[in-house]
This record gives structure tokens, C-alpha cells and sequence, in this order.
């Protein structure tokens, strides 16, 4: 099946001029071109469209509109605005339904690159529906407490920006949705970046209170539906793996990027189980159940139930939020990391799967759960297995376990 | 480092330095009590002939008069202060209320009831004591007067009404005019005034009824600085015992400086809010030139590499080579190079580009326009151009809401005016009819209209701007033009745009601003300016 694009935008020239440009990846790619929203729906009711890009301020429909339509009656079409850095206001009202940013102008490397992100995600999840529902996704729900402490500390005069990122990077979901806005472009910022207390100095205390308090980017969920399941010791075991995974690339001397990019792939990598306990709380309330009752890992369980797991759930979403590619792969194959590219580079799928083994290995969430070490084969593998009994000790020095809920 | 006291006499060794005409017992007690520790040395008189012996022969420093009842109180002020041949500094002790109705206090005198107790009586010796160097200490009334006049920014001065002889001349009059007191006081204020004020410093038009206040603004020259705007108030009232004006002068130039400032803030309000806007409109060509660049550098390449087979070609079929291998390696290179695409967008990729740089520079030049905002200059303008050029950098406040409609009479005469000023009243007009039908569209869809027109009408240019928004609620109608009057939501304006347009037009040109709406059905702006141009206070 060809892969096929959308472009959205009030200004003739504008499109003609993207048309000659893109020309070079018409072999590929099938290319629309259209001046209104009510035309994008049109080709969107005819023609199988994988990502549409459009641009935020139209007559008639404008570009949040649009989104917010394909959002619900074709969730499937990666959503990617493309506009002017003028557009500040329309873009704040469009950060939840769209899944990326660029701003114009742009090349078309960047274009085609981003394109080729987007259609590649189609291969971490292969469950169509699951792919739906992932892709509806505006946030990632959010511990109540750090919900309610970041908004009250934003809703003060003399907001605190450093109070303000320190609690948002304790929270997976905040964390994600700092790092979905400050890595698209239309902040200007580069790329890729992975510090979310950094981000949050970078997008400056008014777009921050405008995104918390206007876009409402964060969301809390009610989970006292899930008795044994503890969104603390989630949150807790998510920040030790980010702190042991960045712990390890240090030691293996990577270079602080990396040990950012390890840090935060260890931080994200089950926000899978977010999305699961929102949007699958039937299904994963059962999964929970015969994790306990025939004592199994749960994505192997997640697997059978849903034809997929957390790991691919938080990496698809990730994927379509433009994380760095790194992290999106870290969080995909964290359960397997033989399953990726066979490389012997270090790299943060890696870290974090170590991390996560190693970090199970010393929290006990529930005796009755398997257990599941870092995979000796990948170890063998990467030439990492001598490194294994250092890695260990790390551990136990940064690690002072809490006893989770 | 410790300084040397002066060596101070004993009290012992000096005469008495404060006299006491007191004729009752429980007075003299209670002052007794006020003067204790105070290092004072006091001597009563017997009686007023005694205390002028006294006041004549001693370096007294206060003296504190009880008169007699038969006695005028102040003309024994008058006389213990002729007999001491200097303000003697005087604390005036009366049975209940002494009434000073008409008659003025004179200066370093305090008055008290009899029965006032030790404490406040001390106090009011040692104020007067203290201000001993101080000729102008006063009632407490009086002081109270002069600070609110400090106070209140401006320079009280009294004069007599009947010959204008200036009584008091403070402090603030001294640095407004540039006039010390000392050639102030005494002399009639129309000498002082007139010269620095013009007719307004003399007694032109002071023929008011008492009790009622005169305001008039006027220019003070002073040789040494600009002409300051400054607001004259005088008030007649009797003071003192007779006919006095107080003329109160007040200088306008940090208010009107303040109003200018508002002014030019209102302005730049606008453009900042247009900033955005423009950003956008220049932003868009900028992508399409550049995209239409990169593709251009890409296809020279390619109908380059055609180029070179037929070169090749023309090169070997001229040296006798067989043309049948050329010519399929240039058909091979225009199939590559995707001549039929190339052909037909090239130039369309050029047109479009030469549109986005005639966009881009009309943008730019209609934004100079509303650059400077602090000149203010009259000359002779183009109203239709000037529309023009509002509309075109507005643009992005109107085009995803609104058509726009122009209807110029392009025989209009130019128009003698503030250019500056009307760009920016056309600037608020239009972007408030974009906002208006935006809000408008926002409920009910689709596109609104804005029509803007003009004509010439007798000897008035009229503007005409017609919007098909939410309109104006019959309430509102009469307050659009009053300052920071607004019904828009939080961040979309101070609510100065139509204040400010009426000023300019009204205020400035000699102009009228109305307008003609009904709820839910737009609403007509009508701007009519003199072909003229009148300036302000020349108006026809």
C-alpha cells in the first residue's frame, strides 16, 4: 500500500510551492493538496491518508477544528500542524489534538523526515484498534497529588518555575507532554530535547501556565479502581528505572546526552501502563488479575489479551508525540530488547532494560509477580555481560526503596 | 573625635528671656507646669504698660499675653511686638474661643484658650521657640493651607484684591516663575505676571462673583525655558480682614506629556497587536519563496544534466558520430529529469515567487506608515492610499473573517492633516470592525463583509467603514468613544482605539466621528474631515 500525506493550507502558493518541493517523494508517497477544511475532510472520507499537516489559521474551519474532527472520525491519520510562529494563541488551542508541531518555514527534509517518523510507528503497533484509541489520546493521567500541587503552584503570582519543573519531572505523564510541546519545533528550541526540568526553563513560566492552566495539557484519572495495582509504586519504579538506566550509560561513559536520553526512556518506559489503566481499564483489570492468579509477567499476559502490551502502547504514543527516536525504541523493546536492531552500540533501550530487570529485581511490587532479569542473551550479545555485576552495585547505592502503596 | 561644646551661659547669669502677662492664678500655674525643665527663664508683668517696658528693654525671646478683657488682644500683639521693634514670637491666651472672623493672624502668633492644659501649651511654646528663625511660621490653619497647595503640585499666591499687591509668594511660585519673593512680595501681581503669562497674568476677566472659581489654562514663556502649558485657577475670597485672590498655577506639562504618552502607547498597542499578524503575512511568501528557491536550484540542476546530452551530441554528430546512441541518452536524461513537470512549474514556481516578494515589500512599506509614532506633522494627504495602507496592514485581523469591499473616490482632493495620527485612527476603525465580525462569524459561520468607502461631501471628506458584525447595543452607543470604554474580552485592547480616533479626528481636525448600528447588524462608521484641515481651536 502506497503511503499517502495531506496538506491543509488557505494559500495556493503555499501549497504549489510544498507540491514542486515534495515532487522528489511522489514515488512514495501520495500527495494531497487542499485549500479548506471541509476539502481535507473530503479526501479524508476517499482516500486512505496516513498523516495529514495542516495549517492553524484558515477561514471557515481553522486547523484545531480539523484536527479535532479527524481526531474522532479517523483517529488513525497521524496529526501534525504546520504553521507560522505567529500562531502562538491557535497552537496553544490545538495542543492536545495535535500529535506534533512544525513551524514554517521548514525544509523538505524535515518534512519527509518527519513523514517517514510517522508512517514508520505503523510498525511498533500493529493492533489496529489499540492504534485508534492510542492515537485519540490528548494526555497521560497524572498522579492527583503532583496534578494538584504543579496547578496550585502555577496558579500563584510569583509562580516558581523551578518548583514547577521539579514536580513535573517526579510524573511520567507531565513529563511526556512537557517534552511532546518543547520538542516540537514551533518552540524553536533544538532537538531533540530529553531534560524536562530543562524544558520547562526553556518554555518560560507563561507558556507553561498557559499549556497547565488554558490547554490543559495535564489530566489526573481516577484510579481507586485498581486495588492491587498502585499508581505510586508505577510512578516510584518509573524513577528509579530513569535514575538507574542514566546511572548505567554513566558508567559505561556515554555522553550526557545520553544519560538524559536513558534517564527519560527510564522514566517513560511503562507509560504504556498509563494508557492502559485509562483507556483499557476492563481488559487490564483482568490482565492484572491472571498476572496474580497464574503468576506471569504482565506484558506477556497484556499480549495475549490485547495482541499487544504497554511497552508498544507508550512507544506508539511517544512515537507520535516526536520523542526522540532512541526513547521511542527503548520504550517499545524494553521487555526484548533482541527483538530491535542488532547493533552493539549502547544505546537507551540498553540502559533501560537493565534498569527495569535490575530495579524489579530489588523492589518487590508483589512476591507472587515473576520475575524478569535483564535478558542474558542481548547481554552476551552487546559484549555487556562482565559489566552486569557492576551495574548491580550501582543499583544498590542510588537505590533506597519506598514502600509503595 | 569628640567636638568641643560650646560654653553655655548658666541660666543665672542672663536676664529673663520670656514674659508673662497673665492675670489669672491658674493660667500662671499652668504655664508654670508647660516651663518646667525647659531651661527658660521667665518674668511676669504686672500689667500692659509694664510688659511694653519690658519688651522694649529685653532680649526676650516669646512673651505669653492673657489680655484684659477690655483689651483687643491682637492690637496687644501689635504693640508689645512695635514696642520690642522686631516679630516678637507671641503666645496669645484668650477666655473660650477668640474670634479671629476678619481679622488676620499675624505671623509667629499662636492663639490658645485660657484653660488649655501644660502639655499642648508646652508644645506650642516650644513651636514657637523653635521656629525663631523661621519669620514665616504660622497659624496651624494657615500651614495646613500652604502644605495642601505644596501638596497638590501647584503655587498658591495671594494678592490684594483691590490694588493686586502680592501678600504671599511661595516657594513653588518662586521656581515656576523664576521670581524670588523678595521681588514678589509688595509689588502689584500683574507686573510679575503679565509679562511671564500674557493677558492671563493680569486682571483680565477676574471679575468673577466671589466664592466661584476661575480655571483657564495659559502658556508661561520664561525667557530661560519653553513655553509650559500651565491651568490658572483664582479664587476671591476675604482674608485677613480684607479682599484677597487666590491664584492658583499649576503646571500642565507632565499632564499633557502623560496624555501624549498614552497616546503614542495606544499606538504601539496596536502595531504590537498587528506585529503577530504581519509576522504571519510576511512568514507565508517567506516559505513559498524558499521552497520555490530550493526547487528551482534543484531543477537547473536536472535541465542542466539534459543540457549537457545535447551538448554532447551536437559535439559528436558534428564529429561524424552515429546520433542514435546520443539520442537515447537524451531522452534517458529528460525522462530522469521530469522534463514535462519542469516545464510547466518553473515558470509558475517564478510568477508565484515574484508575488510573494511584491506581498512581502508592500507589507513592509505599509508598516513604515506607522512607524514614528511621536511626529506630529500637518500636511497634505491621500485618505484613499492612507485606508489603503491600513487595510493592508491589518490584513491578518480581517481575511479569515471578513471580505473587504473599497469604494474610493479617487477624485478626492488631499486632505491638509496629521497623517500619522489618521493612519492610526483608520488602523483602530478597521481592526475594530474585523474584531466585530469576527465575533459575529464566530456564532454564526460562514464570512462577514467590511466595506470601506469615500466621498467627498461639500467641503468635508467623508470616510466611510461598514462592518457586518455583532454591532453596538443601543446602551453602548454613546460611551464607544469614551476612554477605556470596552465590551471586548481581556487582552483584546484597552478599550483607547475609538477614545483616541475621536480625540484625533474631533479634538485635532476639527472633525466629526459617528456612528450608525443596531444590535446584530453591524454598524457604519462616518469620519468627516475638513478639506481644509483646521487645526485644533480654528474650527469651523
Amino acid at each position: 500500500m502506497r503511503k499517502s500525506v495531506l496538506f491543509v493550507d488557505d494559500d495556493q502558493n503555499m501549497l504549489d510551492a510544498l507540491r514542486r518541493m515534495l515532487r522528489p517523494m511522489a514515488q512514495e508517497w501520495d500527495q494531497h493538496f487542499v485549500r479548506s477544511g471541509d476539502d481535507a475532510l473530503l479526501v479524508l472520507a476517499n482516500n486512505d491518508v496516513d498523516v495529514v499537516l495542516t495549517d492553524m489559521r484558515m477561514p471557515g474551519m481553522d486547523g484545531g477544528q480539523l484536527l479535532k474532527i479527524i481526531q474522532e472520525a479517523r483517529p488513525d491519520v497521524v496529526r501534525i500542524v504546520l504553521s507560522g510562529h505567529a500562531d502562538y494563541n491557535m497552537v496553544m488551542r490545538s495542543v492536545k489534538q495535535a500529535h506534533q508541531f512544525l513551524t514554517k518555514p521548514c525544509s523538505a527534509d524535515d518534512i519527509r523526515e518527519t513523514l517517514e517518523r510517522a508512517y514508520n510507528l505503523r510498525r511498533i503497533l500493529t493492533n489496529e484498534s489499540a492504534k485508534n484509541i492510542v492515537s485519540r489520546i490528548e494526555s497521560l493521567p497524572s498522579l492527583p497529588d503532583l496534578y494538584l500541587r504543579v496547578v496550585e503552584e502555577v496558579q500563584k503570582e510569583d509562580a516558581n518555575l523551578a518548583t514547577v519543573a521539579r514536580i513535573i519531572s517526579e510524573d511520567p505523564a507531565m513529563t511526556a507532554a512537557i517534552l511532546k510541546m518543547v520538542n516540537s519545533s514551533f518552540f524553536g528550541f533544538f532537538r531533540p530535547l530529553t531534560n524536562p526540568a530543562q524544558a520547562v526553563n526553556l518554555l518560560g513560566t507563561e507558556i507553561i501556565k498557559g499549556l497547565i492552566l488554558s490547554a490543559h495539557l495535564f489530566s489526573v484519572f481516577d484510579f481507586s479502581r485498581f486495588p492491587r495495582y498502585s499508581m505510586d509504586v508505577l510512578v516510584d519504579h518509573s524513577l528509579a528505572t530513569g535514575r538507574i538506566a542514566s546511572a548505567i550509560a554513566g558508567f559505561e561513559g556515554m555522553p550526557p546526552e545520553m544519560v538524559d536520553e536513558c534517564f527519560i526512556a527510564g522514566m517513560l518506559h511503562d507509560v504504556g501502563k498509563l494508557i492502559l489503566a485509562s483507556q483499557f481499564e476492563v481488559e487490564y483489570l483482568g490482565i492484572l488479575a491472571t498476572v496474580r492468579n497464574e503468576n506471569r509477567t504482565v506484558w506477556e499476559v497484556e499480549r495475549e489479551v490485547l495482541a499487544t502490551s504497554h511497552a508498544e502502547l507508550g512507544a506508539y504514543l511517544l512515537g507520535l508525540w516526536n520523542l526522540p527516536g532512541a526513547v521511542v525504541d527503548a520504550l517499545a523493546f524494553h521487555h526484548e530488547p533482541d527483538l530491535a536492531s542488532r547493533g552493539k552500540d549502547f544505546t537507551p533501550l540498553t540502559a533501560v532494560h537493565a534498569a527495569n530487570a535490575l530495579e524489579h529485581e530489588l523492589r518487590v511490587i508483589n512476591a507472587d509477580y515473576a520475575q524478569h532479569p535483564p535478558d542474558p542473551a542481548y547481554l552476551e550479545h552487546m559484549g555487556l555481560t562482565s559489566h552486569l555485576p557492576q551495574w548491580k552495585e550501582l543499583c544498590a547505592a542510588i537505590y533506597t526503596p519506598r514502600n509503595g502503596g | 573625635m569628640t567636638l568641643p561644646k560650646p560654653a553655655r551661659p548658666s541660666p543665672a547669669a542672663q536676664g529673663p528671656d520670656i514674659l508673662l502677662l497673665v492675670r489669672e492664678a491658674a493660667v500662671l500655674e499652668a504655664l508654670g507646669a508647660a516651663l518646667q525643665g525647659l531651661h527658660l527663664r521667665p518674668e511676669k508683668a504686672p500689667d500692659l504698660e509694664s510688659a511694653l517696658a519690658r519688651a522694649r528693654s529685653l532680649p526676650l525671646r516669646l512673651a505669653v499675653l492673657e489680655p484684659w478683657e477690655q483689651e483687643e488682644p491682637l492690637r496687644c500683639v501689635d504693640a508689645l511686638r512695635r514696642a520690642a521693634r522686631r516679630e516678637l514670637p507671641v503666645l496669645l491666651l484668650t477666655p473660650g474661643e477668640l474670634r479671629t472672623a476678619g481679622s488676620l493672624l499675624p505671623g509667629r502668633c499662636v492663639h490658645l484658650p485660657a484653660d488649655t492644659a501644660p502639655a499642648r501649651l508646652r508644645q506650642a511654646l516650644l513651636d514657637l521657640l523653635e521656629d525663631g528663625a523661621d519669620n514665616c511660621r504660622d497659624s496651624e490653619q494657615g500651614a495646613f493651607f500652604r502644605s495642601l497647595a505644596e501638596y497638590l503640585g501647584g503655587a498658591l499666591v495671594i494678592a490684594d484684591a483691590c490694588d493686586g499687591r502680592i501678600l504671599e509668594w511661595p516657594q513653588r511660585a518662586e521656581s515656576l516663575f523664576g521670581v524670588a519673593a523678595a521681588q514678589a512680595l509688595g509689588r502689584p501681581f500683574p507686573e510679575i505676571l503679565e509679562p511671564l503669562l500674557g493677558p492671563a497674568g493680569g486682571f483680565a476677566g477676574l471679575e468673577a462673583p466671589e466664592n466661584r472659581v476661575l480655571h483657564e489654562q495659559a502658556t508661561l514663556r520664561r525667557p530661560d525655558a519653553a513655553g509650559a502649558p500651565l491651568l490658572r485657577s483664582v479664587f476671591t475670597g476675604r482674608l485677613g480682614g480684607r479682599q484677597v485672590l487666590a491664584l492658583y498655577f499649576h503646571d500642565l506639562s507632565s499632564h499633557m506629556a502623560r496624555e501624549q504618552q498614552l497616546g503614542i502607547a495606544q499606538r504601539l498597542e496596536s502595531i504590537g497587536r498587528l506585529a503577530a499578524g504581519i509576522a504571519h503575512e510576511i512568514n507565508t511568501p517567506i516559505q513559498y519563496i524558499g521552497d520555490n528557491i530550493r526547487f528551482l536550484e534543484k531543477s537547473y540542476a536536472s535541465m542542466a544534466g539534459v543540457l549537457r546530452e545535447f551538448l554532447t551530441c551536437l559535439a559528436g554528430v558534428r564529429g561524424g558520430e552515429d546520433p542514435r546512441p546520443h539520442l537515447t541518452r537524451i531522452e534517458a536524461a529528460i525522462a530522469s529529469a521530469d522534463l514535462d513537470f519542469l516545464e510547466a512549474e518553473i515558470p509558475a514556481a517564478i510568477a508565484q515567487s515574484l508575488e510573494g516578494v511584491e506581498h512581502v515589500t508592500s507589507i513592509v512599506l505599509g508598516m513604515k506608515k506607522f512607524s514614528h509614532p511621536e511626529r506630529e506633522e500637518w500636511r497634505y494627504a491621500d485618505l484613499n492610499q492612507a485606508l489603503r495602507d491600513a487595510l493592508l496592514v491589518a490584513r491578518n485581523e480581517w481575511k479569515y473573517v471578513a471580505e473587504v469591499v473599497t469604494d474610493f473616490d479617487e477624485r478626492l482632493p488631499l486632505v491638509n492633516c496629521l497623517a500619522g495620527d489618521l493612519n492610526q485612527v483608520f488602523l483602530n476603525i478597521i481592526i475594530n470592525a474585523a474584531q466585530a465580525v469576527e465575533e459575529s462569524v464566530r456564532e454564526r459561520g460562514g464570512r462577514g463583509r467590511i466595506e470601506v468607502g469615500t466621498r467627498r461631501a461639500g467641503e468635508w471628506a467623508e470616510i466611510r467603514v461598514q462592518d457586518s458584525g455583532v454591532g453596538i447595543p443601543a446602551a453602548f452607543r454613546d460611551k464607544i468613544f469614551d476612554p477605556f470604554f470596552t465590551t471586548k474580552a481581556v487582552g483584546r485592547g484597552t478599550g483607547q482605539g475609538l477614545a483616541i480616533a475621536h480625540s484625533i479626528v474631533v479634538d485635532k481636525h476639527g472633525g466629526s466621528i459617528t456612528v450608525q448600528s443596531e444590535e446584530g447588524h453591524g454598524a457604519c462608521f462616518f469620519i468627516r474631515l475638513p478639506l481644509g484641515g483646521a487645526k485644533a481651536g480654528e474650527r469651523p
